[in-house]
């Protein structure tokens, strides 16, 4: 039981945030209840204490030691919770630096290493997994087109999408090669597509539906046609609560939606209950933000306590070198702080790995805010080179065509 | 890991045990047997002394002494029906224990020149039936047998009737029949079958119970048979996660005629979920060599994926391969249980699925049934795969097999009520379960959270 407090006391040391102070919270005694985790377990699957426990016991299966990892990855991207890359890490230390790891070793490696945004050593796992005759191949093949497609290379997730198609489903396959035909500037024949694969997969797996339909909404509201986007995303929500799951892209996305459509209200229902995920937060932070500036003083008050979380978070990951939600660091920097110099070198950075439709919008907002325009040329030959059309971005691509007064 | 779905048919082999009867041991002549009543056996190898238990390379090599000399016999006699149906029974003896499917291809063979002997009786007409049931033909197997009527043994026509109802997943009109043979003839292999049903229909306790019962029955000197109660019981064991007991009735079925593969395969997969990788590894190759089956290939490959010499996996996964596929050529219907096996985890989803669906459409029971919904869904078909875990269920099925598979399912659709629910149940039968029935799962992007 004590060792149970004392690894609740470290864990909460590590990532809870401090009440408004840049010094750490040192606790009075051993005793003192800092956070109470819950006891994570997906539906299905025994909790993750149990499988850590089988994996201790034997921490050299290769078996076990999947299980208990694969459990502590999939919790991490609910709870967007470093602490769970971390256990699933040291679940696969025997053969973290392996070149010949088990091919399910491999590609959880790949994935583990993707979420620390080590992309150069995922890829590698990848490829190795790729270029052998091993039946993980195929699951490579589209983990790396997901990767492409998040780099902002729909050419090479193209080659990625068509030579795993057919060994994935229909509806993963139409979703891979809308989200390449999106970029490349067919987002309504993509989302005919994709729309259509949508109504033959009725009952497809949780994840997979997520993923289609945050695609579609994409490219729905990439064209301006607001109404599908959000029945997408309302689909795709329902899905997920139904399941009692946790989409955090998923409600990033479709909260970035709903600030657009300036309802921060519903923004602010949809995400209060997801405090603990940085991304979540700062868009609720946004939205209270709003709300506040319209006379809403408890969202205000609220906007301010999150203000101070997020920053004391955002510290803290570049603080032990995670890379993660650079983006949202730029948007922070932007819209909360208002410090478009610190956006922009946010922004410089998260774009040298992450090139998404939302990345070019916030990049150009964030290099006009600073007035320099010309620190997003990178956005412009991107543009320019994949072939995308984008609703969202004809008003900051008008303006630097127009020069007009900065904001 | 374990992905294996399809474990020992139990009921197949032991309709192969009833279709020889029981053999006689070594200490006494061996004989083409003839056990059905009315029959007799015709003397056609000298004795052979013996000396401790019998092993598996002596009844192997005593069953094919015995065959040959029957082929001998059969040269001098080619209007002998009653020697070539005799020598049917030997060759599906011989397949069962050392499970070469050149032995179906000659049996089939015998029995059509049986056929094609005037006046053969009754006997031909039951042996084709039995010949169609091992073989996976179920359709055909009835007919046969419907053929048959009034001509042959009842007892013999029941049980058979009853196993092709309960491969046709009718286990209500199965169980009639196996608890009728148990009451009116009360033979070790009717409690056997009994038992078979029971375990697989929620009643483990009880199978238990009758397979005991089955084995206190038998009073034979048969050593394949023998191990092969013990195997069954170890088998009953282990899907009720009693390991430790499981293993020691493997142990148990091994000292009654060692050497045997079938036995030494539930030991490996002990072993290897005990965490003893290289002592499953040794014993795996071991079992190759002797008996060079895909699915021991199969077997060894899992292991070396899970290595330090993963690429030694990949020779053995070919020409576990390549053996399926000449499997499926010459016998399409026997050999399509444990090549879905091998297609789900080394195959395409897409011929996974296809060989699973002729499968279940074979044999409409429980095992090819969940085989299907594992193949649906590794193929992205997940609510196919649920609809076909309900129907299993709804057919009476009930297995920790099925609970587990149900799990993994429904969870993958969201549907974690129904996954927690089923994993309960898994538990329930088998604390292992969840380690031991893991399905594959479909291709997908690992970015994309996966449940």
């Amino acid at each position: 039981m004590r060792r149970c407090v004392r690894w609740l006391v470290i864990g909460a040391c590590l990532c809870a945030p401090a009440a408004g102070a840049d010094a750490p919270y040192r606790p009075d005694n051993d005793g003192t209840v800092l956070e109470q985790l819950p006891a994570p377990r997906l539906a299905g699957a025994a909790s993750l204490r149990e499988l850590r426990d089988q994996w201790r016991s034997r921490p050299t299966h290769v078996p076990a030691a999947l299980a208990y990892a694969r459990a502590a990855l999939e919790i991490n991207r609910r709870e967007e919770d470093p602490r769970y890359l971390g256990y699933a890490e040291a679940a696969l230390a025997p053969w973290w630096l392996l070149p010949q790891a088990p091919p399910e070793v491999l590609l959880l490696r790949a994935s583990l290493r993707l979420a620390r945004m080590d992309h150069a050593l995922a890829e590698q796992d990848l490829r190795a997994l790729i270029d052998s005759p091993l039946p993980e191949g195929p699951a490579a093949r589209m983990t790396r087109a997901v990767l492409r497609l998040g780099q902002g290379d729909p050419q090479a997730a193209l080659a990625d999408c068509q030579a795993a198609r057919a060994m994935v489903s229909a509806l993963v396959a139409t979703t891979c090669l809308a989200a390449v035909r999106g970029l490349r500037g067919d987002a309504a024949g993509a989302l005919d597509a994709l729309d259509a694969a949508l109504l033959r997969s009725a009952d497809a797996p949780l994840a997979v539906e997520l993923w289609a339909r945050a695609v579609a909404a994409e490219l729905a509201w990439r064209q301006g046609k607001t109404v599908p986007a959000r029945q997408h995303f309302e689909q795709g929500l329902r899905r997920m609560a139904a399941a009692g799951s946790t989409d955090p892209g998923l409600l990033a996305a479709y909260a970035d939606f709903l600030l657009a459509q300036h309802d921060t209200r519903r923004v602010q229902a949809l995400l209060t209950p997801y405090p603990r995920q940085d991304t979540l937060l700062l868009r609720l932070t946004l939205a209270q933000r709003t709300l506040g500036q319209q006379g809403d003083a408890a969202a205000l008050t609220a906007a301010q306590t999150h203000t101070r979380h997020l920053r004391l978070r955002f510290q803290e990951m570049r603080q032990r070198g995670d890379r993660s939600h650079l983006r949202e660091q730029a948007m922070f920097e932007l819209d909360v702080l208002g410090d478009p110099a610190a956006a922009l070198r946010s922004m410089a950075q998260a774009w040298s790995t992450q090139r998404e439709p939302v990345d070019a919008l916030l990049y150009l907002r964030i290099a006009r805010a600073a007035g320099k325009p010309e620190a997003a040329a990178a956005v412009h030959a991107w543009i320019s080179a994949t072939g995308l059309v984008d609703v969202r971005l004809e008003p900051e691509l008008a303006r630097v065509r127009t020069p007009g007064p900065l904001r | 890991m374990l992905y294996r779905l399809v474990r020992a048919s139990s009921l197949l082999l032991l309709a192969l045990l009833m279709a020889c009867g029981e053999r006689p041991g070594s200490r006494q002549p061996a004989v083409v047997p003839a056990r059905e009543a009315g029959r007799t056996a015709g003397t056609v190898a000298p004795a052979v002394p013996r000396a401790g238990p019998t092993s598996y390379a002596q009844e192997a090599a005593t069953l094919t002494g015995a065959i040959d000399a029957a082929l001998q016999l059969l040269a001098r006699q080619p209007e002998n029906a009653q020697t070539a149906l005799e020598t049917v029974a030997l060759t599906l003896e011989r397949a069962r224990l050392v499970g070469n499917y050149d032995d179906y291809r000659l049996a089939g063979s015998l029995l059509e020149r049986a056929r094609n002997v005037p006046n053969t009786g009754p006997w031909t007409c039951l042996a084709l039936a039995r010949l169609h049931y091992v073989l996976h033909r179920l359709a055909q197997a009835g007919a046969a047998l419907a053929a048959c009527a009034g001509t042959v043994d009842a007892v013999e026509a029941a049980g058979l009737r009853a196993d092709i109802a309960f491969y046709s997943g009718r286990y209500r009109e199965a169980e009639d029949g196996y608890r009728a043979l148990v009451n009116q003839v009360g033979d070790a292999s009717q409690y056997l079958r009994l038992a078979m049903l029971k375990s697989k229909t929620g009643a483990p306790g009880e199978a238990a119970a009758l397979l005991e019962a089955a084995e206190k029955r038998y009073h034979g000197l048969s050593a394949p048979t023998r191990a092969w109660f013990r195997l069954q019981r170890g088998l009953l064991a282990w899907e009720r996660g009693r390991l430790d007991e499981a293993l020691a009735l493997y142990h148990l079925a091994a000292d009654e005629l060692p050497g045997w593969w079938r036995v030494d395969e539930q030991i490996a997969e002990v072993r290897r979920l005990n965490g003893d990788t290289a002592g499953a590894q040794a014993l795996f190759e071991d079992i190759i060599a002797r008996s060079g089956q895909p699915e021991h290939m199969d077997e060894l490959a899992r292991l070396l994926r899970e290595g330090r010499t993963t690429q030694a996996a990949t020779p053995w996964i070919r020409r576990a391969q390549g053996l399926y596929r000449e499997r499926l050529k010459a016998f399409p219907e026997a050999g399509l249980g444990h090549a879905v096996d091998h297609f789900l985890q080394f195959g395409t989803p897409v011929e996974a699925l296809e060989l699973a669906r002729r499968n279940a459409q074979l044999r409409p029971f429980g095992e090819a049934q969940i085989a299907l919904a594992a193949a649906l869904f590794r193929a992205g078909q997940a609510g196919e795969a649920a609809l076909w875990i309900g129907r299993v269920q709804a057919s009476g099925w009930n297995t920790a097999q099925l609970h587990a598979v149900a799990a993994q399912i429904f969870a993958a659709l969201g549907r974690s009520a129904e996954a927690d629910r089923h994993r309960a149940l898994a538990l329930a039968m088998n604390p292992h379960a969840m380690r031991l029935y893991l399905v594959v799962p479909p291709v997908q992007p690992e970015i994309v959270s996966m449940s």
